[in-house]
């Protein structure tokens, strides 16, 4: 297996036309032989003919851009599925409905189910780039989950239930996905086939068939708003979602209102994209690498003691200086920050970055700052706040 | 092939952008296809067919890390062993598809030697020959690991090689 490895390893070079052994280069030049003639290119004529023919009903493309950011607007999400079924040959509702939600939205959906108790879905959906903060809450019980999906897909999610705050990097690393917002979206996204839209008095209703299932949902005629959505299952009604609030707010929100809620003691788990929890794996001295992020060989008559700590999906360097350690990362944040995250972080912006600045109630700072080229982390468990956040901007290259 | 948001980004601008998704990658489906199913024309009919597919499906795809672009070839690569298992049921395979005749030049017998590797390697020997992208990229669209897309280039390799050699036909 190590001699395979070994000769992909040569095939990989011969094909980029480095040195390469003899079978290398010989399997190399059979390859490029045999994939030549496919490299026919296809001409403008057939791909203008393909195109004609791939889109049965010519729409703008200012049209067509707002679906995908629909696609990820949690509650409102359901009223883009009217919109999408609403995309039927000579009308023009797809495109009101579309444009009726190209916006940030309050919302506060109101779920009736014979099987359930009765939930509220309540928050801030965009429209326009699919950022959304979500709660979910029950009678009696209040709030049983808070969900906040970012524009890149990242998403945290509260759950009351074990008060642990997960992030994730997309909703597909979440156990049962972001169903309070997302699921129920796709799901229909992926089976409708079909959608009858009749005219109801002051709404237009739409029907959509997928098996046993059946949505109906009602559409506002004159604001093209969802106001009711029926799902049923064998004839039987499974859900009622109504619509208590869609208000399109005017002016652009509070960027807090994209923050997670601050859930006091709140247990933090990190999982990578496959959904495994972020766990150190192993802690090792090393040597400062080159280009990390640092104070100094020591700094506060501390010297600089270096690691490389293992984490489940990436690795962390750690620079130790007595109660101040500086973290440099990439993918995977390190526990030790990510713990005393807490609350909404302040913002500050520096040259070549952005500091996120959090304080924990034990008296803690993390002082964490995003660069184009990597993350870097200031943690001290009882230094100063602005001194902290000062120290990221102090942090100098290693050579 | 970009990463991260940038990713991110582009798989939000091709959902919603069908043109552009179109333009950027129907020639290439094309291409694969032609492989695929050793017709051109067929090729083209069939990646007319996974665009319209893509038409009604793409924006509601939802982001898990992987372009549409790897959408787009699974679901061409699923219609083309539709499109073979077809053409199986009206047609038995004559000879001619089979069997290089021994007469054939080594042009001819490399065409049916690549097209009779497993779509894996055939896949794999399409983006990262015909299309030029580099294994990260291949990797992506796969949905595998950098090593096992070079180690299944190795193996398409050795099998054209194979089949080539029980054709009589040399290499190198």
């Amino acid at each position: 297996m190590a001699d395979e490895r070994v000769l992909a390893l040569d095939l990989d070079r011969a094909l980029a036309g480095e040195e390469a052994g003899e079978e290398a280069r010989e399997l190399a030049a059979l390859l490029v032989a045999a994939a030549e003639p496919a490299r026919r290119p296809v001409t403008d004529a057939e791909l203008e003919r393909a195109l004609r023919a791939a889109r049965p009903v010519p729409v703008s493309p200012r049209r067509r851009r707002r679906w995908p950011a629909l696609a990820l607007a949690a509650a409102a999400g359901t009223a883009a599925i009217l919109a999408w079924a609403l995309r039927t040959p000579g009308t023009d509702v797809q495109a009101k409905a579309a444009d009726a939600l190209d916006a940030t939205f309050f919302v506060v959906e109101q779920v009736r189910s014979p099987f359930l108790p009765t939930t509220d879905v309540a928050g801030f959906v965009d429209g326009r780039n699919g950022r959304a903060h979500v709660s979910v809450s029950r009678a009696p019980g209040g709030v049983a989950a808070d969900t906040v999906l970012h524009p890149n897909g990242s998403v945290e999610r509260w759950l009351a239930a074990s008060n642990t705050t997960t992030l994730a990097p997309s909703c597909a690393a979440l156990p049962g996905g972001c169903a309070e917002a997302l699921d129920p979206l796709d799901l229909y996204l992926r089976t409708i086939e079909h959608a009858r839209v009749r005219r109801a008095g002051d709404a237009y209703e739409l029907t959509i068939r997928s098996g046993r299932v059946e949505q109906v949902a009602t559409v506002d005629a004159r604001t093209y708003l969802p106001r009711r959505i029926e799902w049923r299952q064998g004839g039987r009604t499974v859900s009622v979602t109504r619509f208590v609030a869609l208000e399109r707010q005017r002016a652009p929100v509070d960027p807090s209102v994209w923050a997670l809620t601050d859930h006091d003691d709140a247990r933090i788990v990190q999982l990578t994209a496959s959904g495994k929890p972020v766990q150190v794996l192993s802690v090792r001295p090393a040597s400062l690498p080159h280009r990390a992020r640092w104070l100094g060989p020591s700094y506060a008559g501390n010297r600089a003691r270096i690691a490389v700590v293992r984490l489940t999906g990436g690795t962390a360097l750690r620079i130790t200086y007595g109660q101040l350690v500086v973290w440099n990362y990439r993918n995977v944040v390190p526990p030790a920050v990510l713990q005393l995250r807490r609350g909404v972080p302040k913002v500050f912006p520096i040259p070549g970055g952005i500091v996120h600045a959090s304080f924990a109630a034990d008296g803690g700072v993390v002082a964490d700052a995003a660069f184009a080229d990597g993350n870097a982390a200031v943690v001290s468990k009882s230094g100063d706040k602005i001194d902290t956040i000062r120290l990221v901007q102090h942090l100098i290259r290693s050579p | 092939m970009e990463e991260g948001p940038d990713a991110y980004r582009v798989f939000r601008r091709e959902q919603g952008d069908f043109e552009a998704l179109f333009r950027a990658h129907y020639p290439e489906i094309v291409r694969y296809l032609a492989v695929r199913l050793g017709s051109r024309d067929d090729a083209l009919d069939l990646a007319s067919e996974v665009f319209a597919e893509a038409w009604r499906r793409v924006p509601g795809l939802q982001w898990r890390g992987r372009p549409v672009r790897a959408w787009l070839y699974r679901v061409a690569g699923n219609m083309a062993v539709d499109e073979l298992k077809r053409r199986r049921r009206l047609q038995p395979l004559t000879a001619d598809e089979t069997v290089a005749p021994d007469d054939v030049d080594t042009r001819l017998a490399l065409d049916l030697a690549l097209r009779s590797l497993a779509p894996e390697h055939q896949l794999v020997v399409h983006l990262r020959l015909v299309e030029g992208l580099t294994f990260d990229e291949v990797a992506r669209v796969m949905n595998r690991s950098v090593g096992a897309c070079q180690m299944l280039m190795l193996r398409a390799a050795r099998s054209l090689r194979a089949k080539l050699e029980a054709e009589g036909v040399r290499s190198g």
